[in-house]
């Protein structure tokens, strides 16, 4: 009996291995995208002590997450900041990082629409902000629309939308 | 066979501080409980932490507040109702705090800090500090309403307040 069992048991523990490192090689659309903006929040957010050399860096991993065509409109109260271009939100970041000594980004509510080509998704989500001297996080509505180059999944566009018109 | 006495003579003292004499019963009442809570939270109220001063004094940074999902299931939300809204179409973890000044089909101003509805000016009780927001009218949409915080000594321009969509209205503030 117990010669009998162990083939099927081992051949299910097989077929489960695969499935689960068929799913974590080859993720959804969606789960990439997911992964992919979480790592994005994970990347504009930064401490106090984070060094010359790291904001650097950082800024540059942050672009990297945009494509060479990127558009990003951004409407923070009165004022709206539109950047288009790699380069520029390299520079944007730069001097963001320096200008507010540590920010938090955590995203929510990710909705994730994956166009018909299953190339390009856009993505609505609601992304909280954490800026030292603020009491509360700032809130924000964000549309993303993303495209696939190159295996990754680029920005191509990101705008703020507004909750109350 | 021993009795339901001798059964619960026999516990610890510390098993019937922590599951009580009657092991079972203690499990469905959990259970019980477990699946109203579930009920209740997930279909009827929704718990919400205030943060920022856009509906001060009516309600302050840190309280935890409930929104009746269900107050308008059998009528549509009334001028001066507090009203969750949902930040974005996709979830709940977000949402805005705000009354209902305008109704569909109105028109919405502000003159010398006064709610005017249609031209007409509104008195509103709830209001404790006075402002001088000028606002030129505003039509509502059919599908919309028009939200605004008690808070209106702040400047217009930071208050945030606008015409929101029915379907974002998650429900009333309750409690």
């Amino acid at each position: 009996m117990k010669s009998r069992l162990f083939p099927v048991v081992a051949l299910a523990a097989i077929a489960a291995a695969g499935l689960w490192g068929w799913r974590a090689c080859l993720p959804s659309p969606e789960k990439a995208i997911r992964q992919r903006l979480d790592e994005l929040a994970r990347t504009a957010s930064f401490g106090r002590n984070e060094g010359a050399l790291a904001r650097m860096l950082n800024s540059d991993k942050l672009a990297g997450f945009f494509a060479d065509d990127a558009q990003v409109k951004l409407e923070l109260g009165n004022h709206v900041e539109r950047l288009s271009g790699r380069e520029k939100l390299r520079d944007a970041a730069t001097s963001a990082r320096l200008a507010l000594g540590s920010l938090k980004v955590d995203l929510h509510d990710m909705n994730i629409v994956v166009g018909a080509d299953r190339q390009s998704a856009e993505v609505d989500v609601t992304a909280l902000c954490n800026v030292p001297g603020e009491p509360d996080p700032q809130p924000f509505e964000l549309k993303f629309l993303l495209k696939q180059i190159g295996g990754d999944w680029m920005i191509r566009r990101v705008e703020t939308v507004k909750t109350l018109r | 066979m021993p009795t339901q006495a001798e059964s619960s003579a026999s516990l610890p003292w510390w098993c019937i501080v922590l599951i009580g004499r009657r092991p079972k019963r203690t499990l469905v009442r959990i259970g019980v409980l477990v699946a109203v809570c579930f009920v209740l939270f997930r279909f009827v109220l929704a718990p919400v932490r205030i943060q920022g001063p856009s509906m001060l004094p009516t309600c302050r940074r840190g309280q935890v507040r409930m929104v009746n999902r269900l107050a308008y299931r059998f009528h549509e939300p009334r001028r001066g109702d507090i009203v969750a809204i949902k930040f974005s179409d996709s979830g709940e973890s977000v949402m805005l705090l705000k009354r209902i000044v305008g109704l569909p089909g109105e028109s919405v101003a502000f003159q010398e800090g006064r709610l005017l509805i249609n031209g007409k000016i509104v008195e509103e009780p709830y209001l404790r500090y006075s402002c001088d927001w000028q606002m030129p009218p505003v039509p509502v949409g059919p599908d919309e309403f028009y939200v605004v915080g008690d808070n209106r000594s702040m400047p217009r321009e930071y208050h945030e307040q606008g015409r929101c969509k029915r379907e974002r209205i998650l429900g009333r503030l309750w409690l």
